[in-house]
């Protein structure tokens, strides 16, 4: 017959058990709340696409293939960008290309910051955001040139880490 | 009559313990949650960032102009006296504060020129010019 007398499993004894268990609840709900609280502050995507829509805004505004190749445009004068953010700061990128329409070669016109250029690259590939990277912006113009009467295509990519 | 047996006794008061129990951690839970949510911290981060974006679109040539009422309620409800707004055009850093700890530093990569003419607060208002 088998010993009922030491019967230990009684709730006082059960109920360290349960308040550990409350309390790795209550922990998970305060490390998943501010987890996201944090990403809805996140505001590295909009950054890289207002970084992308300011560079390709400008390059195009006024046209020049010349001007904008011949190596003496000023793209942090041009477009009011502050040099020593962008290029010290280490928390933002931007990488600007230009090229004919129907070719394939691009020209690099400026590049600025960090190097998410693998980053970005990936990310791309992937078509998906990866959280722990740069969040990239990507944005492509056609533009004309009265002056060549030629086509050409602007890409712009553009990246922020800034949390 | 037999009252040896209390069982019912045991449970009823076994069960309203649990329930209360319950009823107190998720409500801390929830307090917490809307707290942190509506924190100081929080606060100073989203409106750090949200106006370092309004700067960063801004176009060459614009003038801006940010309501902060929200921030200085804010700032008031923690007794915090000093200004909760600081634009750094020399390292292009928006900080707020709302309460005397370090406040939210945030940079914007727009070419604000130096001085006072380019950002300045007039009462509840931050001017930006560029």
């Amino acid at each position: 017959m088998i010993n009922l007398k030491n019967k230990k499993a009684d709730e006082r004894y059960l109920s360290p058990w349960m308040f550990l268990i409350w309390a790795i609840i209550g922990v998970s709900i305060v490390i998943g709340a501010l987890i996201f609280l944090s990403v809805q502050a996140d505001t590295r995507q909009a950054e890289a696409y207002v970084l992308a829509t300011r560079i390709l805004d400008c390059a195009s505004s006024d046209f020049d293939y010349a001007a904008l190749t011949g190596g003496k445009f000023d793209f942090y004068e041009e477009c009011s960008l502050d040099k020593n953010v962008l290029e010290n700061a280490g928390i933002f990128y931007a990488n600007l290309t230009i090229g004919e329409e129907n070719s394939g070669q691009r020209l690099q016109i400026f590049r600025a910051g960090a190097n998410f250029e693998v980053e970005c690259g990936f990310q791309r590939e992937a078509n998906r955001a990866e959280k722990g990277f740069a969040q990239c912006s990507f944005k492509q113009m056609s533009v004309y040139d009265a002056k060549l009467k030629k086509t050409y295509v602007l890409e712009v990519t553009a990246a922020s880490s800034q949390r | 009559m037999l009252l040896k047996n209390k069982k019912s006794q045991d449970l009823l008061t076994g069960t309203m313990m649990f329930l209360i129990l319950n009823v107190i951690f998720f409500g801390v839970m929830i307090i917490f949650i809307a707290w942190a949510g509506s924190g100081a911290a929080m606060i100073e981060k989203k409106e750090a960032r949200r106006i370092a974006l309004a700067i960063d679109e801004m176009k060459p040539g614009t003038e801006l102009s940010i309501y902060l009422g929200d921030i200085y309620t804010a700032a008031r409800k923690n007794h915090f006296e000093e200004t909760p707004i600081i634009i750094d055009t020399s390292t292009n850093t928006v900080t707020v504060k709302i309460t005397a700890g370090e406040g939210h530093s945030h940079k914007y990569f727009a070419a604000v020129p130096p001085g006072a003419e380019s950002a300045r607060l007039e009462g509840e208002l931050l001017k930006i010019k560029i």
